[in-house]
């Protein structure tokens, strides 16, 4: 079988900041979470699967073809749905007559069929009321629905979606779960977000990306099994943390190496991820 | 030419083309400011039409020479339209969504372009409604007094028009593929409008009238002071020396000087389509519409010098 998504040895520099470097990375079908501190180079990364960028280095594989091919790249585009980070939209364009438009883009010639594709992914995202009002008159969120509608088109065989949760209340996120819980099996898809809930609830693996670098692809399991017994409670920051916060209650949540006898709570992918990018954040400081 | 050229492997299916051309077409044919521009000219035309400015006789550079001026207004809004419809995708927002689709910008680009002839068709059917009223009324009249003769205008006459308004909207699309800013954009497409339509007695003189985007099939020539009268009677009509000019201001409508110009027109609209679609990436094909534009101008030019002698005498007659 062919990987959905190969990358090795990516590299990208814009002027004097690298957002990527030595990027080695295979996805299988399913879908994974791209999770990282702004800057991480997750939009860079998304951009290049999404053959919206060419890297300075390394080689991609997306579907099985080269996207600096132009015949690889056509073939590409065919299958894969994507989601930009700011995704915009034509304000004065109804719902419909954008995501039609989008769905011409995507080569659907037939009009009625066209049509009804685009009334069912306006459907998938709970836009189906609103496809007829005008894009300048919908909510932020509704605006981010749109950009979603769209990249579900066609039925593609790779979704890219650069956060795709920004802007969604709680029930348009357990929508997007459903519609991502409805994807066939074989569908790739790839979304970055900032949030450790989003990848628990949605990802089954995960990619933790810091400084262009990757530090972490595994189940999302694992990632919460790092921080297995490095979690832990107390009145105060404690100094042997990677991270400490405050929580509600007035304590201090700590991830790093626990003192003997400490309260130790819990871990959740988001402690594994404190704790990898934390410390990489201490070296920097350190260095 | 699409799957010939290039495979269907590698770039979009000439159906893919032709179904965004049909977009494009339906949201330009609903563009207010398109229509504005369409309501303003049929006022035009309709007052050109019925106030005897091409039945009365009026002077060879002002009746009949203003033939197709009463589109002005639906050039500029053609030009506005075009302009915006091609800068309305934002580099950081959906011109990236729809990188990653099939459709590459130069097809984007292609379909826009082909929404040329929604204004095109706007100006046909003023110039059809304007032309009807004319031969209603007997024709048009040609020169003033002693020396004025009546035409019916030709087919051919219908055609400068909507080739001047497509050549607005097409320049409004290369303009976008440029500068990118609607604002700048809009003010040079307006700068270029005036010069093109307000002055557009600089279309009268050499070697200007060669270049006018639109101008009427009425040729002239300076006769002087005191020209003979085998000389007045070969032209369709004469100004005689007044408060304008001390010399015979001769017209006459020279079809075959006529067709060249529109081949010249037609010429610049590929041209500026060739220039919107090298804006928009690399494709193979944008060669050769931009030597097919050329071509046409220089073939156009060439055969309007051709034909007319005063076509290169500087600020003669034309
Ligand atoms: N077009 C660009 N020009 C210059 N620098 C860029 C460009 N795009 C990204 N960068 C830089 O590359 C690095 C990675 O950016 P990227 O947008 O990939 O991060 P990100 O992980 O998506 O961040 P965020 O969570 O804030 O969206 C950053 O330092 C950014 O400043
Ligand atoms: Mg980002």
């Amino acid at each position: 079988m062919t990987l959905p998504v190969a990358l090795a040895g990516v590299g990208k520099r814009f002027r004097g900041t690298t957002a990527l470097q030595d990027v080695t990375l295979e996805l299988r079908p399913g879908v994974t979470g791209l999770l990282g501190p702004n800057g991480a180079g997750k939009t860079t990364l998304l951009r290049i699967v999404a053959t919206a960028l060419s890297p300075d280095a390394g080689t991609v594989r997306v579907l099985g073809a080269d996207p600096a091919d132009p015949a690889g790249r056509l073939a590409i585009r065919r299958r894969l749905g994507y989601l930009p980070q700011e995704s915009g939209a034509y304000s004065g364009f109804t719902a419909f007559s954008f995501v039609d438009y989008v769905a011409v883009l995507k080569e659907m010639t037939d009009r009625s069929a066209r049509h009804a594709e685009v009334r069912r992914v306006l459907d998938a995202v709970g836009l189906g009321d609103r496809a007829h009002q005008r894009i300048r008159a919908l909510s932020g969120g509704m605006r981010r629905r749109v950009g979603l509608a769209q990249a579900l088109l066609g039925h593609p065989d790779l979704l890219v979606l650069d956060e795709p949760t920004v802007g969604l209340d709680p029930e348009q996120r357990l929508r997007f779960r459903e519609v991502l819980a409805g994807l066939p099996d074989d569908a790739t898809v790839l979304l970055s977000t900032h949030l450790t809930e989003d990848v628990a609830a949605l990802c089954p693996t995960v990619v933790v990306l810091d400084s262009g670098r990757v530090l972490f692809h595994g189940e999302t399991t694992a990632l919460a099994a790092l921080a297995d017994g490095r979690v832990w409670d107390a009145e105060a920051p404690d100094p042997r943390a990677a991270v400490s916060w405050r929580t509600p209650e007035g304590r201090f949540r700590n991830v790093g190496s626990p003192p003997p006898g400490a309260a130790l709570v819990p871990a959740g992918p988001e402690h594994g991820y404190l704790l990898l990018t934390g410390s990489t954040a201490a070296e920097q400081v350190a260095s | 030419m699409t799957a010939a050229v290039a495979g269907r492997d590698v770039v979009v299916g000439r159906d893919t083309v032709a179904a965004m051309a049909r977009a494009e077409v339906r949201y330009t044919a609903r563009n207010p400011v398109l229509w504005a521009g369409a309501a303003l000219s049929a006022v035009g035309t309709w007052y050109v039409s019925t106030d005897g400015t091409f039945t009365e006789g009026r002077s060879v550079t002002d009746g009949y020479g203003t033939w197709e001026l009463a589109a002005a207004p639906l050039a500029l809004a053609a030009f506005l339209v075009g302009n915006w419809a091609a800068l309305r995708e934002r580099p950081a927002t959906t011109a990236e969504m729809f990188t990653s689709t099939p459709a590459r910008r130069w097809d984007r680009t292609l379909g826009l372009l082909a929404a040329a002839g929604v204004p095109a068709i706007l100006a046909l059917v003023l110039m059809a409604a304007q032309w009807t009223a004319v031969v209603a009324q007997g024709g048009v009249r040609i020169g003033q007094g002693r020396w004025s003769s009546t035409v019916t205008p030709t087919p051919l006459e219908l055609v400068g028009a909507p080739l001047a308004v497509a050549c607005a909207f097409v320049a409004g699309v290369a303009m976008a593929r440029v500068v990118r800013s609607r604002a700048i954009g809009s003010v040079l497409g307006f700068v270029g409008w005036a010069f093109l339509y307000v002055f557009f007695w600089i279309w009268f003189t050499a070697p200007f009238g060669v270049f006018a985007v639109s101008r009427s099939s009425v040729v002239t020539a300076d006769l002087g002071r005191d020209p003979s009268t085998a000389e007045l009677a070969r032209w369709d009509g004469v100004d005689p020396p007044g408060a304008f000019a001390e010399t015979y201001l001769a017209g006459s409508r020279d079809l075959g000087f006529h067709g060249l110009h529109l081949t010249y027109v037609l010429g610049l609209v590929v041209l500026l389509a060739g220039v919107a679609l090298a804006r928009s990436g690399p494709d193979r094909r944008t060669r050769a519409v931009l030597v097919a534009g050329l071509l046409l101008v220089v073939l156009g030019v060439a055969g309007q010098f051709l034909v007319h002698d005063g076509a290169g005498t500087w600020m003669g007659s034309l």
